[in-house]
């Protein structure tokens, strides 16, 4: 799951080098997208997956495409505060029309487990693994098999270059701003299936999205992967073994990686 | 009236701040300004958004020698007014096991302390730069209130029992009414207000000497080119930790005197480390303009009177559901449409039409 949450952020982070704070306020939207589709219309959480990574998608690539872009190239304040206010903004809006209560999407499996010689696995945890796996390998043909995922690599790496080759810029900034928010999204549907949720209980999501590039190396799709599922044990260790400060856990951890491999696990060289 | 007062005093800051006007004209608002900021208690009958403004100065102040003079965007300074309000408050409550201090021992105290918490810290995070800084520093916010709520160092068998509450209600001691001279001063009114004051002029007053000195010249340069600074002959080293430690002071003293009014920490905790909190120091800055002298007055007054004239328009309830979402819109509607600030957008006079509405034109910054 934090695997899916790193990745989006990851991709935004390492083509466009902009920390997209608002990927946290689009994980918000997508469970809330999928809790009212599962709410009020039925649809099951797993079905809405499409729906809102498609929603969502076109949300990035818009947003990119006539606001962020205009920042683009000014200093980190500029850009850190632009997706911060955006990010805050999203947060306000949901805590006034969807107020702060605690909501989770609970299908009629979502008490049942899959039994495996002793070990429980709920069947939302096990499908959103199984999705998580999936848009993760989907996403590694997709950059390193197709002429757009080599056209969107080759603008992270060398803007000048690829623009020389004849990629159009901003088109590729907007879609992987997209492709970003559209991971968000699947992120999004499948936490609001895993565990309640308010507006305010996403926030977090940045630093931890943060901490799994850090650990996972910058623009490496298994590296946010790996990052994801180290991380994910640490923090689940850290909950249980001292619950209210888990935070600074992660706080320390982030501190270490940075000061000692500030190129993460798998990355391959550090961004300044 | 305090409408009033927010109006003409930034309008009296713009100018004291302007590049286009003359030296004495200059002075002269300035002059006026600090007139106009002594007397204002007696012509308004409340001074509680005086006070709010005046404080989140000072604390702007502080987040403008980091992120403003040395050019590394913390995103974490809430730590350091949140942690400078609880350490004051440690010091300064009147329940068994505090010392009960005076707030003029309290609260420099509280501030020495945060300072010397923040270089330590900031040997570490200031090796970082770039984004890396700023999530470490937003990192470092997060980090802080579950620090003081640790169990091992400040729990009731900690190395400094109950310390910050561990548990139990902190207070901050309530001010009473003065007489002086034979004159009614209310707490709130007076003391609190000219408290207030004092530290936002110690902000104001900590950044006039930076920006005219030798320290002040080497963080400026360190933000211009760190690499080259220390060829120069700056120890960089030192002068970020210097101040990144001097930031988190000012935030700790406003911190503090908001703790002191605020008085109940085990309630306001949620409050004084929110992200409002963090974010209102760089919007302030940014408004008015970030790495100047007043930039944060500007930004502050401006802030502020948007916020009361707002207040004035709605009704009071609709006012607390509709502040965050504003406040946020504000921080996306700045960012895009005036990211250089009141004061250089006055000093440079640009060709306002559809060019700065539609964006484009060259990155003022980079």
């Amino acid at each position: 799951m934090l695997a899916l949450v790193g990745l989006g952020f990851s991709m935004v982070w390492g083509i466009l080098n902009i920390i997209n704070l608002t990927h946290a306020a689009f994980i918000m939207l997508a469970a809330y997208g999928t809790y009212f589709l599962w709410a009020d219309a039925g649809v099951d959480p797993f079905a809405s997956l499409p729906i809102t990574m498609a929603v969502l998608f076109v949300a990035g690539y818009l947003l990119q495409r006539f606001v962020i872009n205009r920042v683009l190239r000014s200093s980190v304040l500029t850009t850190f505060l632009l997706t911060f206010g955006l990010e805050a903004l999203l947060i306000n809006l949901a805590l006034f029309f969807f107020t702060a209560d605690t909501r989770q999407s609970k299908p009629p499996y979502a008490n049942e487990s899959l039994v495996l010689q002793g070990l429980r696995l709920p069947y939302t945890q096990l499908g959103a693994a199984i999705v998580v796996l999936a848009v993760t390998l989907g996403l590694y043909l997709f950059l390193d098999h197709s002429r757009t995922g080599a056209s969107i690599r080759a603008v992270g790496q060398d803007r000048v270059a690829a623009r020389l080759m004849g990629i159009d810029i901003s088109r590729t900034y907007a879609l992987t701003y997209g492709i970003g928010a559209a991971l968000a999204g699947a992120a999004g549907t499948l936490l609001s299936t895993t565990s309640g949720f308010s507006p305010v209980s996403f926030g977090v999501f940045n630093v931890l999205a943060f901490s799994v590039v850090v650990l996972g190396g910058l623009g490496s799709v298994p590296g946010a992967l790996i990052g994801g599922l180290a991380f994910g044990l640490v923090y689940e260790f850290a909950s249980v073994y001292m619950l209210p400060q888990r935070d600074v856990v992660i706080f320390f951890i982030l501190i270490l990686v940075l000061v000692v491999r500030p190129t993460g696990l798998l990355g391959k060289e550090g961004y300044r | 009236m305090n409408l009033a007062i927010l109006v003409v005093g930034g309008a009296l800051a713009v100018l004291a701040g302007s590049t286009r006007a003359s030296r004495t004209a200059r002075r002269g608002a300035a002059a006026l300004l600090f007139a106009l900021m002594l007397a204002a208690p007696l012509v308004s009958s409340t001074t509680s958004i005086l006070f709010d403004a005046l404080t989140a100065m000072a604390i702007a102040y502080g987040w403008n020698v980091i992120g403003g003079y040395t050019g590394y965007a913390s995103f974490g300074n809430v730590a350091y007014l949140g942690l400078g309000a609880f350490v004051a408050a440690g010091f300064m409550s009147r329940q068994p096991g505090h010392a009960a201090l005076p707030w003029w021992i309290g609260i420099p105290l509280a501030v020495a302390i945060v300072a010397v918490v923040a270089a330590l810290i900031g040997l570490v995070v200031l090796r970082l730069r770039g984004h890396y800084f700023s999530i470490a520093t937003l990192g470092v916010s997060v980090a802080m209130p579950q620090l003081i709520n640790w169990d091992a160092p400040f729990g009731p068998g900690g190395l400094l029992p109950n310390f910050f509450g561990g548990g139990r209600p902190l207070n901050f001691p309530l001010a009473g009414d003065l007489t002086f001279l034979g004159l009614e001063l209310s707490a709130d009114r007076h003391f609190f207000y000219y408290l207030a004051l004092a530290t936002a002029l110690v902000g104001w007053g900590v950044t006039l000497t930076l920006t005219r000195g030798k320290f002040g010249y080497g963080l400026v340069a360190i933000r211009e080119n760190e690499e080259a600074a220390e060829v120069m002959g700056v120890n960089t080293t030192l002068a970020k930790v210097q101040a990144y430690a001097l930031s988190a002071a000012l935030a700790a003293l406003g911190g503090g005197v908001i703790g002191y009014r605020l008085t109940n920490m085990t309630t306001e905790a949620e409050a004084l480390f929110s992200t409002a909190n963090n974010l209102q120091m760089i919007v302030i800055c940014l408004i008015g303009g970030v790495g100047t002298l007043w930039g944060p007055w500007v930004g502050a007054f401006v802030l502020f009177a948007l916020q009361e004239l707002l207040r004035q328009l709605s009704g009071n309830a609709d006012f607390l559901r509709w502040q965050a979402i504003v406040f946020s819109a504000l921080i996306v509607l700045v960012v895009l449409f005036l990211p250089d600030g009141v004061l250089r957008f006055v000093g440079s006079r640009p060709r306002l039409g559809w060019r700065v509405l539609t964006g484009r034109r060259s990155p003022s910054r980079a």
